[in-house]
């Protein structure tokens, strides 16, 4: 009898213990990382051999809880946290790709739109080449292109710091979670025991894992006690970033073209190959793709103003004057230097046609004074300030500690460009050197002139007057005086003053043609002519607006592509999870069936329990 | 196969949010009559899109380019129209005072009129255009095209040509040079060979009409019709070249018009959307997305949990 009350009491202990799990798992419903506990239950061991005072074997020994497991199938959690890096990684990369597109701009605000702007304009002004209206559009339009130059560069170089901060904020992540791993590695090792505590452990160390996984493709490898050691990569052969020695951490470094990842980046730097899975690897995608989209616009910039500036040279303006460049292409950026103590701010104006030197410049705070001196230290000034060099005034302001060094570095491409402080008439729509030929010419020839100023063959005249007097030659003549001033051959470009000529045609002897150079307010358009074929003139990545379309249309491709593979990626996953989930998750209408189980039994055992009572009493009444 | 009813809330709920982001994408398409919102929705149809963009706005520029360009050589016409005229009565002038019949004081009122008819011509040779340029100056357009020399003749004040316009790769003048119009009329028998301007022989008309000898004067007269006429054909060639390009403007503007509703087809091809097509989309999409509510809410409905007293 006193076996029936043990065999009972077993019971509600183990039935006690099933609910618990059963409660446990209801609760945990809704915890993401709760893997289901399963209760196994055992027939006890059997006690004794009928000895006098001790129970005989032959009435069972009731139950025990064996053990409660975690529903848990490596492979499975595996495949699923693997296929969630992948879509981390995807969804990564379209996000900040995203970004990337929008940063390089759409509809009005688009430098394509802005360039197409610019050429328009010179095609309005061509066809008016004196009219205010025409310049002065003209000049916003110049405005309106550089401007959304620099926009541009800005809008990436955001995107690159919130970028770079992002990857950094993923390694810092990942350093974070394999430090948290090895802190769960060591409990492990030591309970070492499959109780309760343990699979709380265990949990933890799942949720951890699926983490560090949406940051980085990891293999994991089981050891004693569930401990893991987690190394980078599907291989067994990958960086190993947590062992029984410790978790090692990692970092970014930059190089050629992007980011790397290093190993132990403070104490042995050692470049690892990222694989591409992870939130952090789509991290680094995206800047590639960003550093990519920054070189082509710097190289359009430096393409559409290097060929507008060395046209516009060529040309006369309203004025009669030489044309000089329209746009500044360089700049400075201020970078405070890491270990400065003060709160000094600098107020950089470049004057117009200043030239900066590409070195850059450094202003230095030391003796109570500031120093600025070339980046290559080639030329200094030093003074309270404001400082002059090179047409660049800074203007210091608010305190500063002794040693505060600040570095100015010189930027050429999209984010120096800006239009120069010109005005309408300074627009040099004319060529330079206009040709005509007398109407009583017998030939056909005519007289071209092309702007080359290193030709000094002539003395520098407003006029020239080229006759032909023997068959193939020409005799070149001052109008003013009547002076022969060269006789040159005909057919080949010969050199004049900051021109060369040539007449191309049948010329007879007799002919005669004039150079003369524009005036103001001429109505030549040829020199916008010429700016107006820079549309179609090829560089390095075809024409301007086509290097634009290509650059546009490369970040959108490659988001579209990252959309689909996304798509399929977030369908293997969902697909990965169900399976994992499915060992794995709570089933509340099967964790309601097994309550109802689980209360049912208990509610015999504690039957048992009243029978044994009242077998016991039966026998007691039956003794008095 | 278990279901997890975590899982299971989350697929449901992933697949109802991505039905709604499907609706508020064709809502949008829809709104704007646009098929490609952003670039990546279609990269190869968003890149054709801006290139059709581009080449619409270039057209419209050179469509005012053309028309100016149109309307500065009309002028010319006019002007040479007027001048040809001029010199049809210079023409009679010349003819007129070879008449014998004529007394001296006849011949003086007609050099009157052949000296009204140079000054005439002058003014017609320094006309501008709309924007107040010399007409006939070539690059030049401050300052009259033709100006009196310290000895009294008339010279071009101009230089270089015409400003010009490109249209594919060809250049095509917007204007006439003043001595293209009016200079470079062979003198006959001349050895080597000589050329004179309109405006010289106005003069040698009212010179030739001032010679008191006959037979000279008649002469003289007669190598002033020669050149006028001569003159009056060099206009009229000048004419038909500065109709010749107008008719290629006019060209061009007809190609700009094609070209304009060709852009718009091709946008709408591209970018454009099928209105029908996307309002069945939307209507197909808001029905299946309002089943999987209905359904999501009859399945979550059933749990055991209920049941259990």
């Amino acid at each position: 009898m006193t076996d029936l009350l043990s065999i009972g009491a077993s019971g509600i202990r183990a039935y006690q213990n099933a609910l618990n799990v059963v409660g446990d798992n209801v609760a945990n419903a809704n915890t993401p990382g709760y893997v289901r506990r399963s209760i196994i239950l055992a027939t006890g061991p059997g006690v004794g051999a009928g000895e006098p005072l001790a129970r005989t074997v032959s009435a069972g020994s009731g139950v025990i809880t064996q053990s409660i497991g975690r529903a848990y199938d490596g492979l499975k959690a595996t495949a699923a946290r693997n296929a969630q890096g992948d879509v981390a990684r995807l969804t990564t990369r379209s996000e900040w790709l995203t970004q990337l597109q929008s940063a390089l701009g759409s509809g009005e605000a688009s430098l394509t739109v802005r360039i197409a702007g610019f050429f328009d304009a010179a095609t309005d002004l061509a066809s008016a080449p004196a009219s205010v209206t025409a310049r002065t559009l003209f000049l916003d339009k110049a405005d309106q292109a550089a401007t959304q130059f620099r926009t541009t560069a800005d809008a990436l170089d955001k995107l690159r710091t919130n970028l770079d901060s992002a990857t950094t904020a993923a390694t810092t992540e990942v350093n974070q979670i394999t430090a948290g791993l090895d802190a769960i590695n060591v409990q492990l090792r030591r309970s070492q025991s499959a109780g309760s505590a343990a699979n709380g452990l265990l949990d933890s160390r799942d949720t951890l894992l699926g983490r560090l996984s949406t940051l980085v493709r990891v293999s994991v490898t089981e050891t004693v006690g569930g401990a893991v050691d987690i190394r980078l990569g599907d291989s067994a052969a990958g960086a190993s970033l947590l062992s029984i020695a410790g978790a090692t951490r990692i970092g970014v470094a930059n190089s050629p073209g992007g980011q790397v990842v290093v190993l132990d980046p403070t104490h042995n730097p050692v470049t690892v190959r990222l694989p591409a899975s992870g939130a952090l690897s789509g991290l680094l995608d995206a800047t590639r793709k960003t550093i990519d989209a920054h070189t082509a616009i710097d190289n359009l910039a430096a393409q559409f103003a290097q060929g507008v500036n060395a046209q516009h040279l060529e040309g006369v303006d309203a004025q009669g004057l030489d044309g000089t460049p329209l746009f500044a292409t360089r700049t400075l950026t201020i970078a405070a230097g890491g270990a400065n103590g003060g709160h000094a701010g600098l107020d950089i104006s470049i004057a117009d046609l200043g030239v900066v030197d590409p070195s850059g410049y450094q202003m230095t705070f030391l003796g109570g004074q500031w120093t600025l001196s070339r980046g290559d230290a080639s030329l200094a000034t030093s003074g309270p300030g404001p400082l002059m060099l090179d047409g660049i005034t800074v203007t210091p302001s608010g305190t500063a500690q002794e040693g505060d060094s600040y570095r100015l570095a010189a930027a050429d491409g999209a984010a120096g460009l800006s239009l120069r402080p010109i005005s309408p008439a300074n627009i040099a729509a004319s060529a330079r050197w206009l040709t005509d030929a007398n109407p009583a010419n017998s030939g056909s020839g005519v007289a071209h002139a092309r702007v080359n100023l290193a030709s000094i063959a002539l003395p520098p005249l407003a006029e020239y007057r080229i006759d032909i007097a023997v068959a193939g030659s020409a005799d070149i003549y001052d109008p003013a005086s009547g002076t022969l001033l060269a006789t040159v051959p005909l057919g080949i470009a010969s050199a004049g003053s900051g021109f060369d000529f040539n007449i191309s045609g049948t010329t007879n002897v007799g002919d005669s043609f004039r150079i003369t150079r524009a005036l103001a307010g001429g109505s030549d358009n040829g020199n916008l002519r010429a700016v107006l074929n820079l549309r179609n003139a090829v560089g390095a990545t075809g024409t301007l607006e086509a290097g634009l379309d290509a650059t546009v249309a490369g970040v959108a491709s490659s988001l579209a592509e990252t959309r689909r593979l996304g798509e399929a990626a977030v369908a293997v996953a969902a697909d990965a999870a169900r399976t994992a989930d499915s060992v794995s998750g709570v089933d509340l209408d099967r964790e309601a069936a097994k309550l109802v189980q689980l209360q049912t039994a208990y509610r015999a055992a504690s039957q048992i329990i009243a029978a044994a009572r009242d077998l016991f009493e039966t026998l007691l009444q039956a003794a008095n | 196969m278990q279901i997890n009813t975590r899982a299971n809330f989350e697929a449901k709920i992933i697949r109802m949010s991505d039905l709604s982001s499907q609706i508020d994408q064709v809502n949008t398409q829809i709104a704007t009559g646009k098929r490609i919102i952003s670039a990546d929705d279609d990269p190869i149809a968003s890149a054709r899109v801006v290139q059709l963009h581009r080449a619409q706005i270039t057209d419209l520029g050179l469509e005012r380019a053309v028309e100016s360009a149109s309307s500065r050589l009309s002028v010319t016409d006019t002007t040479l129209e007027g001048v040809g005229e001029l010199l049809v009565r210079a023409k009679e002038i010349a003819l007129a005072g070879a008449n014998a019949t004529l007394n001296a004081a006849d011949r003086s009122t007609l050099a009157a009129d052949a000296k009204n008819l140079a000054e005439q011509l002058l003014g017609y040779a320094n006309r501008s255009d709309s924007d107040g340029g010399a007409l006939f100056g070539g690059a030049r357009r401050q300052g009259p095209a033709y100006a009196a020399d310290p000895s009294g003749n008339i010279v071009w004040q101009g230089a270089g040509s015409a400003p010009a316009l490109a249209l594919d790769n060809t250049l095509v003048a917007t204007g006439v040079e003043g001595p293209a119009a009016f200079a470079g009329i062979a003198v006959p028998g001349t050895l080597p060979p000589s050329t004179t301007d309109a405006f010289q022989l106005l003069g040698n008309l009212q010179i030739a009409l001032a010679e008191p000898n006959g037979a000279l004067r008649n002469a003289a007269l007669s190598l002033a019709t020669d050149g006028i006429d001569r003159s009056i054909g060099q206009i009229a060639d000048t004419r038909a070249l500065v109709g010749a390009r107008l008719n290629r403007l006019e060209n061009e503007l007809t190609r700009i018009d094609a070209a304009k509703l060709q852009y718009s087809r091709d946008l709408a091809t591209s970018e454009g959307i099928d209105l029908a097509g996307a309002i069945a989309r939307l209507q197909r999409l808001t029905t299946v997305l309002s089943a999987t509510q209905q359904s999501f809410v009859r399945v979550t409905a059933l749990s055991l949990w209920d049941d259990l007293r």
